[in-house]
């Protein structure tokens, strides 16, 4: 298995969700035993991936309604059967450009703590089941913002 | 449930909206009668659901005697308009608050019983807690006679905390505002009672979550008075869509006060850049959409666009410039910081007919991020006088003109300029 990045939270910056962050970091921690699945999806060639546990459905992208004054990864909100869903654009967050949404792009609707959030990548690939044990710590050394959104390799 | 009714009946009337009578009379007029029961059927469902005020205000009394026993101070609680109803959302919401707000009045507001005879003031202190409605919204007032704000402790702890540098000054409202910010206690010890810190800030995002506001009025010596106005109902509301580039939004009817194109010639600007339309005699702001939102290809001339009067508390009466109107709708809320968090100048959001979301516009924020930007605007140039009158003529003084804003709809003069009316 190629370097797959265990990826968990991507919603916004820490200010806004930090304590979703480290729910979700906590959940994959106290279970560190048996396997899982995670729901894969890339931008570009990096591929990063999602418990599948947290995903709520996948669909393709529609044009969502701005919001004012928002940051650029922030997209805007969808309407996602009544429930006002806000789009982050995976590619945007961590820094690689601003993703040219078309309708082949993907969100990805996930649960994070209470909150449905959606996110926009260029296509899902894959489901992986993985041992625990075969996930790999993020390395420290890099004390970056991105890293914080990383559960593992 | 019956929000989604309303959604989707929308989008039914919007789908068919060009249909042919003549061809499809029948389906016409089903469509026409199932507008009209949704909207029977909504409003009685509304009234369902609305309750007094009661169940909340009744659990007052209780908590002042316990609370004016324990703090060795004799109050009397008066409650007004018990009987004033709001929607059962609302009211689950706003206990909190008044609880709080309560405590807070009896503990710092009102003075012991001695302090109060030596202001010359009865034994017993005062506490009003008060329920009315006014335009659509329900305000909620809690008074007392008791000291007021002490301005100058917390201007201190202010400094102390470092939520504002000792050379800021600051006036005697802002100071009152103070204490809404987070972490701020002037209390010198923790009680029981308060002094925690975790107070009115909370109180206050509790509010505006809801799409409330809450002010504070205070005198020093003679009490102090907390406003709060809220939503009748968190679930629909009258809205009118307007559209402003190539979004569209929405605008509580409540604070409408009329629709027009303005003409070239009632169109001033101040020197800071300001806007303002003269209306039978009146000079109100404009505040333009597409500026406060950054919002690209929309239409920038005031007398091409449209404004919207909308009318607040806070600011009296001030036009939002928007290009277009799209039509009257009920529209149902939906909050936007359940799942994500909340957006300056957008109070909610609502889902159109053709199921894609409007944000509804807080148009006291709105109000508040174009003077802000206005401010912005004004520093840097610093003495611009008179250099930006291109709009027409600024030839009147600016004292007259600062003279009129924010008093309320005058008198109307039956021989109007010519701002014809859309609406």
């Amino acid at each position: 298995m190629d370097a797959v990045e265990m990826e968990t939270d991507l919603t916004t910056t820490s200010p806004v969700e930090p304590t979703a962050i480290d729910e979700a970091l906590a959940d994959a921690e106290s279970h560190p035993q048996g396997t899982c699945q995670f729901v894969t999806f890339a931008i570009g060639t990096e591929e990063y991936a999602v418990d599948i546990m947290q995903v709520r459905e996948i669909q393709a992208w529609s044009e969502v309604t701005i919001l004012p004054n928002q940051p650029e990864y922030m997209r805007g909100v969808l309407n996602l059967r009544g429930v006002i869903v806000p789009i982050f654009d995976l590619r945007r967050r961590f820094n690689q450009g601003i993703t040219e949404a078309t309708n082949i792009h993907v969100v990805v609707i996930i649960a994070v703590d209470d909150r449905i959030i959606g996110i926009l990548v260029d296509r899902v690939s894959d489901i992986l089941t993985v041992d625990r044990s075969e996930i790999r710590q993020v390395p420290d050394i890099d004390e970056n913002e991105d890293s914080e959104h990383l559960i593992g390799w | 449930m019956v929000g989604e009714l309303v959604i989707t009946q929308s989008m039914l009337s919007q789908q068919t909206n060009d249909l042919p009578t003549d061809q499809f009379p029948n389906v016409v007029r089903g469509l026409e009668e199932l507008a009209l029961h949704t909207r029977e059927l909504q409003e009685s469902v509304m009234a369902i659901r609305m309750q007094p005020v009661k169940s909340v205000f009744s659990r007052m009394p209780r908590l002042v005697r316990d609370l004016s026993a324990k703090l060795g101070k004799k109050v009397t609680l008066t409650t007004v308009g018990e009987n004033t109803e709001v929607d059962k959302t609302v009211i689950e919401e706003i206990s909190d608050p008044i609880t709080h707000m309560i405590r807070n009045s009896l503990d710092h507001g009102l003075e012991s019983g001695e302090e109060r005879l030596k202001a010359g003031k009865p034994e017993t202190g005062n506490v009003t807690l008060s329920a009315e409605h006014r335009g659509g919204r329900i305000v909620i007032t809690i008074s007392d006679d008791g000291r007021g704000i002490n301005r100058s402790a917390v201007l201190k702890r202010a400094r102390e905390r470092g939520l504002i540098t000792d050379t800021t000054s600051l006036s005697d409202e802002e100071i009152d505002n103070m204490i809404f910010a987070p972490g701020f206690s002037t209390a010198e010890e923790v009680t029981d009672v308060s002094g925690r810190g975790v107070g009115m800030d909370v109180v206050r995002r509790n509010i505006q979550a809801l799409g409330g506001r809450i002010s504070i009025h205070s005198t020093p010596g003679k009490g102090s008075r907390f406003t709060m106005t809220l939503p009748l109902t968190l679930a629909v509301m009258d809205g009118m869509i307007v559209q402003a580039g190539g979004s569209k939004y929405v605008i509580p009817i409540p604070n409408i006060v009329e629709s027009l194109r303005p003409a070239k010639e009632s169109l001033k600007r101040l020197p800071n850049g300001q806007r303002l339309v003269s209306i039978r005699g009146q000079y109100i702001p404009l505040c333009a959409l597409h500026q406060v939102f950054d919002i690209e290809d929309a239409i920038t001339e005031p007398d091409k666009a449209l404004v919207v009067l909308v009318e607040s508390e806070e600011f009296g009466t001030t036009g939002i410039v928007v290009d277009e109107l799209i039509g009257q709708q009920q529209v149902v809320i939906k909050s936007l910081e359940s799942n994500y968090r909340p957006v300056s100048g957008i109070s909610a959001a609502t889902i159109l007919g053709n199921g894609k979301v409007a944000p509804i516009l807080d148009i006291e924020a709105i109000y508040r991020i174009s003077q802000k930007k206005l401010g912005k605007f004004d520093m840097p140039s610093g003495s611009n006088g008179g250099g930006l009158d291109d709009d027409n003529s600024a030839d009147i003084p600016e004292e007259i003109i600062a003279g009129d804003l924010g008093s309320p709809q005058a008198e109307i003069i039956p021989n109007l300029p010519l701002t014809p009316r859309i609406n």
